[in-house]
């Protein structure tokens, strides 16, 4: 009887939503959405003109399947992927390499100092623009040959600390549930 | 119409947590419900005929028609948040396990 | 000084304490002490993060209303800090964590970036709540906090389709130009205003504060209860006031909702014999009132009430959490309490007194205002229903006075520290002086909220 009133009240409540979305003369329809009215407008047409260099990135992938976690994490400006995804993935490597063996235990016994520094890095990154240039997290390295390695700024070091950073937490936190027997 | 089965999605997790007892499935209904706001938001910024909003040297003008790119932002964050909450609740559901000996919360003695 | 030191600092003293456990409690007391210190050099006006102008990036914004509540949050977590850390050092980090929330939600003045400060927050809480040793409650209260921040980034979504924009302020000029009209507006304002009530205590959605607050004791009563409930007070009152702008049939729906709760709240408190049961009922009830007063307007009085009601509940959320520790918290075990600790009992009193709006306190001068601009306005059924629940509230404090004043029979054993004692009669005292000296008080008015000026400025 519970679960009979509870589908009909959450069915209501979803037609409901649905039916005052549709009638809402404001909100655009799916696809019909005119960019020029939205603030994202600004971010397209501000550097269209000619002072961008644009170079082609080659090989992207290429190279042992254990370092594809290190090129997601570093070419963030480039590819889809960066900081967070790519942390992930060193993590569940190291997950994978629990699961695989029982008796495997991590040798890197560093964790809590790479995810603490890495993560005052990020922030004393940030207080340098500040004290530079009068914004916090300020763009404050040359944006160089699109394509290249080294481009767009500051990107590429907040990609990598970020990716050290949630890495080394899951796999901190990985590392402390598995290994809890012996600490007990 | 992507639209309607977001919403819809949404509607089956609150389904999902209004009804169940068991501590597992309210997180796997938690995480339901936050897959279809994901994906609401992904459709709020879809163009028709519009390409990646991204600058290569073959469309290199900013007068073609460009996807939204501001929702697929606001989405990253979203799935983070969701993934730490999600983990806080394991390991919130494991103490539940140490503390009461079982897992469904209509037999808990001692509330 | 830019404001943002108040948010960067902690998260790095955060991120470096999670390296070494010794060093912890020494990390919060020098961040906290650092944020209490430097909230009063910065700079009001917009400030903006990475150098983009302003419809586009992260603002942060500062002026009067944002200086009252940073005030008020950083000197209670103070507080709390140097009262509590002695005894919970495995909790330092997010007490960190949690100090980057609450100065992130008052500072900010884009509605993504509170979305993200609220979660934030919300997942300090949940962790800082688990000290109660109670991890049913707990993960009750972890799914309807996560239920409501969905239901408020649904209505932001919604508002962004619409309106084309996520700045505070920019919303606020796009509305009134745009003239979009109001009812196509009230879908997304509703889900962002069940969205925050959630946390806020409104109502429908406080299934989780039973649970959290009656088996509170150590820290987590007086953070949830004051600190935090100040703080999304705040929040609530910078969005209803300039973004949301109730009226006609939504105004009437809210308005008796926000009553509905009021005299629950009292009249559940006034059934229970349970010390720190009536504590949170009132602080529910109170809850609804500061909202009730921020929707019809009256913006200076409700902070007053904020700040006095933040005051009072950690001074009785302290007191009695640190007395239901060894023996439970009914009104007859703990009767007696104060025949050996009269300085406590003093302050607990005067506490006690405010919140019910006797004259010679600050909560007197709060009511008496707030009832006179409200008839002004003709409101009579909120008047009615205000002076109700005060005069239930007063009956049920008076009966939690005298139960702890005078035994029937042997007092129960607790201790003070005497640094406690002597940080209660500074809060106490504060009560009595903003009550007799009514000067100060009448500095401000309505025009601490500077906001619409800003915007006829920027845009």
């Amino acid at each position: 009887m519970k679960k009979l009133f509870g589908f009909v009240l959450v069915m209501a409540l979803g037609i409901i939503i649905i039916l005052s979305l549709q009638a809402n003369p404001e909100f655009p329809a799916f696809g019909d959405v005119d960019l020029s009215d939205r603030i994202s407008i600004r971010f397209i047409e501000r550097d269209a003109m000619g002072d961008i260099l644009y170079g082609i990135t080659e090989n992207l992938e290429s190279g042992a399947a254990n370092i594809v976690t290190a090129i997601v994490v570093d070419h963030g400006h480039l590819t889809p992927g960066g900081g967070f995804p790519g942390g992930t993935m060193i993590a569940s490597s190291i997950l994978l390499l629990y699961l695989a063996d029982d008796q495997f235990r991590s040798k890197v016994k560093t964790f809590k100092w790479i995810e603490g520094l890495a993560g005052s890095f990020y922030v004393i990154l940030g207080i340098i623009g500040l004290l530079v240039s009068g914004y916090f997290l300020k763009n404050i390295l040359p944006n160089g040959v699109i394509g290249d390695l080294l481009s767009s700024g500051m990107i590429p070091i907040v990609y990598m600390l970020i990716g050290l950073k949630v890495g080394s937490e899951i796999a901190g936190v990985i590392d402390h549930f598995l290994s809890e027997e012996e600490t007990i | 119409m992507i639209q309607y089965a977001a919403i819809l999605m949404m509607m089956i997790g609150l389904y999902g947590l209004f009804i169940n007892r068991h501590v597992m499935k309210i997180i796997v209904s938690l995480n339901v419900l936050e897959l279809g706001l994901n994906l609401f938001i992904i459709s709020i910024g879809y163009v028709t005929g519009g390409i990646a909003p991204i600058m290569t040297s073959t469309h290199a003008t900013s007068a073609l028609l460009y996807v939204d790119p501001l929702p697929q932002a606001l989405v990253l964050t979203s799935i983070v948040i969701g993934v730490g909450t999600t983990a806080l609740g394991l390991a919130i559901a494991r103490k539940i396990y140490e503390t009461y000996g079982t897992l469904d919360l209509e037999r808990l003695e001692d509330k | 000084m830019s404001p943002i030191f108040l948010i960067a600092i902690p998260l790095i003293l955060a991120f470096l304490s999670i390296i070494s456990h010794k060093i912890a409690p020494y990390l919060v007391i020098a961040g906290t002490l650092f944020n209490s210190i430097a909230l009063w050099f910065i700079t009001p006006g917009v400030h903006s993060i990475g150098g983009f102008e302003l419809p586009i990036g992260i603002n942060l914004y500062v002026d009067t209303y944002t200086m009252l509540g940073l005030a008020v949050v950083n000197l209670l977590f103070l507080c709390v800090v140097i009262i509590h850390i002695q005894k919970q050092k495995k909790y330092a980090s997010v007490l960190l964590v949690a100090l980057v929330g609450l100065n992130g939600l008052l500072l900010t003045g884009d509605l993504f970036n509170l979305f993200v400060f609220l979660e934030i927050s919300g997942i300090a809480a949940y962790i800082l709540s688990t000290s109660n040793q109670k991890p049913y409650h707990t993960f009750q209260y972890l799914v309807m906090g996560s239920i409501g921040s969905s239901l408020y980034l649904f209505g932001l979504i919604i508002l962004y389709a619409m309106v084309g924009s996520l700045n505070l302020m920019h919303i606020v000029h796009l509305i009134e130009t745009q003239n979009i009209p109001y009812s196509s507006l009230i879908l997304p304002f509703l889900l962002m205003f069940i969205g925050l009530g959630v946390e806020a205590k409104l109502l429908p959605f406080n299934a989780w504060v039973k649970g959290i607050l009656s088996h509170a004791h150590g820290f987590v009563g007086s953070i949830i209860a004051s600190v935090y409930a100040a703080t999304i007070s705040f929040v609530f009152g910078r969005l209803i006031l300039h973004v949301f702008q109730f009226e006609g049939r939504i105004l009437l729906v809210i308005t008796i909702l926000l009553l509905v709760g009021v005299v629950l709240g009292e009249a559940m408190a006034f059934s229970t014999s349970k010390a720190r049961e009536i504590l949170l009922y009132s602080s529910i009830a109170q809850a609804s009132i500061v909202i009730l007063l921020f929707v019809q307007g009256l913006v200076i009085w409700a902070v007053y009430l904020i700040i006095a009601n933040a005051i009072a509940k950690f001074v009785l959320f302290t007191v009695i959490g640190h007395a239901s520790k060894e023996q439970c918290d009914e009104l007859s075990t703990l009767s007696g309490l104060f025949q050996k600790h009269v300085f406590v009992g003093i302050a607990t009193t005067i506490a006690t007194l405010s919140m019910m709006g006797l004259p010679l306190f600050v909560g007197f001068l709060i009511k008496v205002n707030y009832v006179m601009i409200l008839a002004n306005q003709s409101q009579w059924l909120i008047i009615i229903v205000l002076i109700l629940s005060a005069v239930v509230e007063g009956i049920y404090y008076v009966r939690m006075l005298t139960k702890l004043w005078f035994s029937e029979q042997e007092t129960p054993n607790v201790q003070y520290a005497w640094g406690v004692q002597a940080l209660l009669a500074i809060m106490a005292a504060f009560l009595l002086i903003f009550g007799i000296i009514r000067e100060p008080l009448s500095r401000f008015d309505d025009t601490i909220d500077q906001i619409t000026e800003e915007i006829e400025v920027l845009f």
